[in-house]
């Protein structure tokens, strides 16, 4: 097929312009970052987990656990102003202003003036634990086996 | 134009635009965005302040931020833009906009029964509201009819239960040159003035007067690449320290004197060499204590930061004596034995990893109940003093079974200087 010149220009022309419109559109819509943090996280098989055993999930600042009446998640956020808290021999310790927590999560000593919370536990369809930091639950609830 | 010109013409437009824009980004620097979990809103302060230190560690970056505490317009990348909204400029806990970036029920506004008053605290303190000076040169020069406390340089009210309350300073009403003088010369010895230009102490004002630290030329010595290196009016790092050297009381204890016969300020003029020559009022004594600690090792928050009460001048606030640490002829100092896990000792020391303390623990006490938790009772009977900031462990020799003779109700500094100063 022969291309005459004009069409050839025309077609050049035209291309280039829509790119740079496609440029000046995307620059124009630019969005800055939006707050939108991942909240659920998918972990492995809940055999894995063998009872008594404490495992640091560290992407959804919580630790995972597992007892005898099956699993359980507690955040490493410290309620008073959202440091994370480290797990220790015998308790959590906030390295921000020293609050301590015992491993069920309840206060020792403050400025935090409540325990850790417990996040949501579930199954994913091919049966993954799945934590969800944006839910808590009560400390006796557990993800049974 | 004809249209057969319209769209090469209106593609050059748009290309030219886009390599403009294109330009116009790539001398931007990369956006680095930051998303601290207090406030969870991106800001993007590090986009140019990146290499910042962290303000301290119970402030870690990822969780405060910046904004949180400076203020600022969190998404803007230009400069001007993202420093309109700054609080205090550079300095967050100037007492003008203290209240909004450290306040709030869970951080420096916090109960008094917790001590977590720090903000309304420290308002009253004589270093803050320069209430002493202010009372005995209004009271001799005749702006006053007494040494109550009226005028401060800033306004106490509603903070003090007794119900003392000061007012801001005004202007002797009657022509009067030396209150005159005073207010214009003498009116920088607050900890939310600046301090004088020219003198070899620098400092920032309001918590930062003490709480970051500064070297004498008020220069940055930090990473933060946006800070012009030899600018003065800076902390030395952008960091916050609860333990205070000397150094930074010095910044206005041994920046030079008033002369109330002229109402000037005759700010020192040689640069101390060593520690002894640098200490406090040159040609006073000083025991070897006061040569060998800092200040914060003996004075208490109270005494420095306020106990929530005016009082009318520093000998009112400054309560503590020998015999608090050292005992008196017939008895050893006061101690009380850490019972509970939220004493306040214990967080105090929490803030200071030098000094180890544990519930159990017995640390001695002021004569107001005030813990000196860096002064502890040892297995052997014995006393220990450690330095907050050099982390040196002091054996604390008592006057009990000494060749003292120390008398109760003679507790002022001269008295102990009177056998034990050391030459300076």
């Amino acid at each position: 097929m022969s291309l005459s010149r004009r069409l050839f220009l025309q077609l050049s022309f035209g291309a280039s312009g829509l790119l740079t419109l496609g440029g000046l559109i995307h620059y124009l819509g630019y969005q800055s970052e939006t707050s939108s943090a991942q909240t659920t996280f998918t972990l492995d098989q809940p055999l894995i987990y063998s009872i008594g055993s404490a495992t640091h999930i560290a992407p959804a600042r919580a630790w995972l656990f597992r007892d005898d009446k099956g699993l359980y998640a507690i955040s490493m956020t410290c309620p008073h102003l959202g440091c994370t808290v480290e797990r220790r021999e015998s308790d959590y310790l906030c390295p921000c202003h020293g609050s301590r927590f015992l491993h069920t999560g309840n206060v020792v000593n403050g400025p935090a003036d409540r325990g850790l919370n417990y996040f949501k536990l579930t199954l994913t369809a091919d049966g993954k634990v799945q934590v969800h930091i944006d839910k808590t639950v009560a400390r006796e609830e557990r993800l049974k086996i | 134009m004809t249209s057969r010109f319209a769209l090469p013409l209106t593609s050059i437009i748009l290309a030219l635009t886009l390599i403009v824009i294109a330009w116009h980004e790539s001398s931007k620097p990369k956006a680095i965005a930051l998303t601290p979990t207090l406030t969870n809103q991106p800001e993007y302060c590090l986009t140019c302040h990146n290499g910042i230190e962290p303000i301290s560690a119970a402030h870690p970056t990822e969780v405060f931020g910046c904004v949180r505490c400076h203020g600022g317009e969190r998404l803007a990348l230009d400069k001007n833009l993202a420093h309109s909204t700054l609080r205090g400029k550079r300095n967050p806990s100037d007492f003008s906009v203290v209240e909004k970036s450290c306040g709030g029920s869970d951080c420096h506004s916090g109960s008094v029964k917790d001590e977590r008053d720090h903000i309304a605290r420290v308002m009253t303190s004589v270093q803050a509201t320069y209430v002493g000076a202010i009372t005995n040169v209004y009271f001799a020069f005749g702006g006053q009819p007494d040494l109550k406390p009226r005028y401060g340089m800033i306004n106490v009210s509603g903070v003090d239960p007794t119900g003392g309350a000061i007012k801001l300073i005004e202007p002797p009403k009657s022509e009067n040159r030396f209150l005159q003088k005073f207010l214009s010369n003498c009116s920088s010895c607050h900890l939310n003035a600046k301090p004088i230009n020219g003198t070899n102490y620098d400092r920032l004002t309001g918590c930062a007067a003490c709480h970051a630290l500064s070297n004498s030329l008020g220069s940055y010595t930090g990473n933060d690449p946006m800070v012009k290196r030899g600018e003065t009016g800076h902390a030395n790092t952008h960091t916050l320290a609860t333990a205070i050297p000397y150094t930074q009381c010095n910044a206005c204890h041994n920046r030079g004197n008033y002369d109330l016969r002229t109402m000037t300020f005759n700010a020192r003029t040689d640069r101390p060499i060593n520690r002894q020559q640098d200490y406090y009022q040159p040609i006073a004594q000083f025991t070897q204590c006061e040569f060998e600690l800092d200040c914060v090792d003996c004075h208490t928050a109270n005494e420095v930061m306020g106990d929530g009460k005016i009082h009318e001048n520093k000998k009112s606030i400054q309560y503590i004596q020998c015999q608090t640490c050292h005992g008196t002829l017939t008895t050893p100092p006061q101690t009380r034995t850490i019972q509970d896990v939220n004493d306040v000792a214990l967080r105090q020391a929490y803030l200071n990893p030098k000094v180890p303390l544990a519930v159990g623990g017995v640390i001695v006490i002021t004569a107001k109940g005030e813990a000196l938790w860096n002064i502890r009772k040892v297995a052997n009977g014995s006393y220990q003093q450690i330095g907050k900031i050099s982390g040196i462990t002091y054996d604390m020799p008592l006057v009990a079974g000494s060749k003292c003779l120390q008398k109760p109700d003679q507790q002022e500094s001269k008295y102990c200087h009177e056998c034990h100063a050391v030459r300076n």
